[in-house]
């Protein structure tokens, strides 16, 4: 097998370039070995110019190459560093390694050992042109002639060779082997099956040249060289022709054909010392490559390495537009709120105020805890000693009151009662109101005993029951030994308030059941000789209901008062309750026909009735403490009041100091 | 479409029985009247029933909090023993009977009783601070009223009541016109607020009962 030659010197000079970048070679300017390669591709007569400016400016060429396009531009490792194996760039994708794996072993395979890499080949025509190069110093026609049939004859060896390449087309260079190879284990066709059209793709190469070449001799009459002729292609496009095969799978573009089209001179134009050079139009001076410019790499801006961005390190992909995706830090955005002089002032006085409210607080007056303390005790000492007077002197020596409206009239319908008439008693209140509320009933209930009422007692609290007999106990059994289940009946709690109420009030007999002991037998509640003659609530002679809350005193009103027509509702309430239904008392008719309100109602009704019973007990030391507290709160609120200012004038004096 | 059949039921249910109690008011034609009290005596045995329920639901809650061992759960276990105990003595001898009494004379009284007294010195003090934290017209306006209403309230001195003056003019101008006057705005607004709920009820425009 003999050695191929290298397949960029066979490729013309655009598909080079394009090439170029795929294969990861540099062609940079400084790279003399490729831009003499790019250089065979050209056409002779413009060889000439590139040489000189090569010559001239090589510097400016390199430096004018950004650095960006020199960290994304390819390295040529197979040329720099041939044993090493290529950098495989960490991004890339695993397939795009394999290529460039495939690729390497291809080129392992094609280049012997030798100096730099390349083959032998190669570098026999480096020598060549290194000994051909024209020396610095010369210039002028004679001097390019020479140097110019040097490269004719270099071409033509080269021309021999491709020749001989084409011939033995089964004879695949081991790149194209090893990517055959590679392709066919991965999809399972090889690159044989493109072979196919590679005819067709030939003639239509030659078609557009043969176009080509007869436009250009058409624009450009005078032009030395070969005349176009139908059906005869000069001999470099036949080189091109001979080409085709290598580069069936890659079609160039129409100004690529036109480009290659055009003829190039003939060897006796270009051997001839006395031929003036032509004028080049001035779109043609216009595509030349200028100096310090790297045509290439501008062409293949496109086709460059992604270094920012999730697809950083791969090619061929379409750049991120920088006007919608952004990579790497945020430009920083000033917050900074267009508010009005009034509105920050605003939000200053808020900021102040929740800063306030986070700071503990500090007291000032070390002292004030002591002084409330003091004040407390100050305030106990006085209530107690006030309570204790009485009750130690036991004087019992003030006057009970003698002028109470509604407790006059609840004394007049207890005092209007027949012996024996049947009296409901609704004991409704807590225990703990039970000071004030066993004051305030006591008389009411020893009055109804005093007039022979047949008490029955029933409650809508569940303490109803015990705070019954307790009551009766307490205020009652002394003096009239009124015994349970003879004179009075307890009948207990009824539960459901307000419904049980209203079922009460229109059935008394479905709303209470139960059983009682009547001279130790177990009776029926209503076979009791209380309720003997009861059915409805309107056959007592009067509901007496003792509560200390005022919403049971309306509700006693509203669902068993409209039952009641003809019975009398008296009530005895604790003080804080007779505002409120004091309303129902004064309306007329009267929803409550009589109010005993608090301990100044009992103490007035034992006054009426003549027997002292707890109110007078409590009397002189409620005096006390209504006197003590009065004075407490006169003293203590002028004390307050006196304080507040002081205080205050303090804090303005402070003010007006600062 | 899916029907709520229960919910639907629920609501009939509650308007029936709402319109026959309100026209037992007022139509005292049978079998309105026998029917409104069959409705208000099952609700007094569902009012029972509920009481225990709420005893029942009072016990687990405490011996949940015994089973998970927090600090007040011998306070739970204190509220369960004594419930039972009460329990087993009522069944035993009543409602009213002597252990029974016992207990509610000596230590329910006296405590709840002494709860109340606390307030005594509570309010004596809070009515002193009140102009010295907030000395407005309205707290002073306050703090007349209850010294005016506590001098007619009382013997004052040992004098008999009422005070002259204090007694027949101003603490019944403040308790009797001024107080029962705001007293009846109130009821008014709460019979009104009574007839409003009660109707949104009847016309199954509320149904506190679910559905």
């Amino acid at each position: 097998m003999s050695n191929p030659p290298n397949p960029n010197e066979e490729l013309p000079d655009w598909l080079n370039n394009l090439n170029s970048g795929d294969d990861g070679e540099d062609a940079t300017p400084q790279d003399d070995s490729s831009k003499e390669t790019l250089q065979s591709g050209l056409p002779h007569w413009l060889q000439g110019n590139e040489e000189e400016e090569a010559q001239a400016e090589p510097e400016p060429q390199e430096e004018a190459i950004p650095d960006w396009i020199k960290n994304t531009a390819p390295t040529n490792v197979a040329e720099d560093q041939p044993d090493a194996p290529p950098e495989e760039d960490e991004d890339a994708p695993e397939w795009l390694d394999n290529i460039r794996q495939a690729e390497t072993e291809a080129k392992g395979e094609q280049e012997p050992d030798g100096e730099g890499g390349d083959p032998d080949w190669l570098n026999q025509i480096r020598d060549r042109q290194q000994m051909e190069a024209p020396p610095a110093s010369e210039g002028g026609g004679e001097g390019r002639a020479d140097y110019i049939e040097r490269i004719r004859e270099r071409e033509e060896e080269e021309k021999q060779e491709k020749r001989q390449v084409i011939q033995e087309p089964e004879e695949d260079p081991g790149w194209v082997t090893g990517l055959r190879d590679k392709q066919e284990e991965e999809t399972g066709s090889g690159i044989g099956e493109l072979e196919s059209p590679t005819p067709a793709l030939i003639g239509d190469v030659d078609e557009g040249l043969e176009r080509a070449a007869a436009e250009v001799d058409a624009e450009f009459p005078d032009l030395p060289g070969e005349p176009a002729q139908a059906g005869v292609l000069p001999p470099w496009l036949d080189d091109l022709r001979s080409e085709t095969p290598q580069i069936a799978e890659i079609e160039p573009s129409g100004e690529e054909k036109a480009a290659e089209a055009q003829p190039a001179p003939s060897e006796e134009a270009i051997d001839d010392p006395n031929l003036e050079e032509a004028d080049l139009p001035s779109w043609l001076q216009a595509m030349r490559p200028q100096a310090g410019e790297t045509p290439a790499l501008v062409d293949e801006t496109p086709e460059e390495k992604l270094t920012i961005g999730p697809l950083a390190g791969l090619r061929s992909v379409l750049p991120a537009e920088p006007e919608i995706v952004q990579f790497g830090k945020p430009p920083s955005i000033t917050v900074q709120l267009q508010s009005d002089e009034r509105q920050e002032r605003t939000a200053n006085l808020f900021a102040r105020l929740i800063e306030t409210e986070s700071r503990p607080k500090v007291k000032n007056d070390p002292i004030a805890p002591l002084r409330q303390g003091f004040l407390r005790w100050i305030i106990t000492g006085l209530l107690l000693f006030a309570l204790a007077l009485p009750v130690l002197g036991r004087a019992n020596d003030t006057a009970l009151p003698n002028i109470a409206p509604s407790a006059q009239m609840s004394y007049d319908l207890v005092y209007n009662l027949l012996p024996g008439e049947n009296i409901l008693v609704a004991v409704d209140y807590q225990p703990g109101l039970a000071g004030e509320m066993d004051a305030a009933a006591g008389a009411v209930i020893d009055f109804l005993i005093i007039k022979g009422a047949k008490l029955t007692f029933i409650s809508t609290d569940p303490n109803g029951p015990l705070q019954i007999e307790r009551f009766l106990r307490l205020t009652q059994i002394d003096e009239h030994t009124y015994v349970q289940e003879k004179e009075y009946l307890n009948l207990g709690y009824l539960a459901g308030g307000t419904t049980a109420l209203a079922a009460l009030a229109s059935d008394p007999r479905s709303a209470i059941s139960g059983t009682t002991e009547l001279d130790d037998e177990s009776i029926n509640v209503w076979e009791h000789p209380n309720l003997a003659d009861i059915s409805l609530l309107s056959d007592f002679s009067m509901v007496v209901v003792i509560t200390d809350d005022n919403n049971t005193a309306r509700a006693w009103i509203e669902q068993a008062g409209p039952m009641v027509s003809g019975t009398d509702l008296n009530m005895v309430l604790s003080a804080q309750a007779e505002p409120l239904i004091r309303p129902y008392y004064e309306r007329i008719p009267r929803q409550v026909n009589g109010l005993v309100a608090g301990l100044q109602g009992g103490a007035f009704y034992e006054r009426s009735t003549g027997r002292d019973g707890l109110a007078r007990n409590y009397w002189d030391t409620f005096g006390a403490g209504l006197t003590i507290t009065i004075f407490i709160i006169l003293f203590g609120s002028a004390y307050s009041v006196v304080s507040h200012v002081l205080r205050r004038n303090r804090g303005l004096e402070e003010e007006a100091r600062r | 479409m899916r029907l709520n059949l229960r919910g639907s039921f629920a609501t009939i249910v509650a308007i029936l029985t709402g319109a026959v109690v309100l026209l037992g008011y007022f139509l005292p034609i049978d079998p309105i009247p026998s029917l409104r009290t069959s409705f208000l005596t099952a609700g007094i045995f569902l009012a029972a029933v509920a009481l225990w329920m709420g005893i029942i639901n009072l016990v687990s809650v405490h011996i949940d909090k015994m089973q998970e061992g927090r600090i007040n759960s011998i306070n739970s276990g204190a509220l369960i023993l004594f419930l039972v105990i009460s329990l087993v003595i009522t069944l035993i001898q009543g409602p009213t009977g002597e252990v029974s009494q016992f207990f509610f004379n000596y230590v329910q009284i006296p405590i709840e009783t002494s709860i109340m007294a606390m307030l005594t010195f509570s309010l004596a003090y809070a009515i002193v601070r009140l102009l010295q934290r907030r000395l407005t017209a309205f707290s002073a306006l306050f703090v007349i009223s209850v010294w005016f209403t506590l001098l007619g309230s009382g013997p004052i001195f040992g004098l008999q009541v009422p005070v002259p003056i204090i007694g027949n003019l101003i603490k019944p101008l403040l308790t009797e016109v001024l107080a029962v006057s705001g007293a009846r705005g109130i009821l008014i607004g709460v019979g009104l607020g009574t007839v409003a709920t009660g109707l949104r009820i009847l016309i199954g425009a509320d149904r506190p009962f679910g559905g």
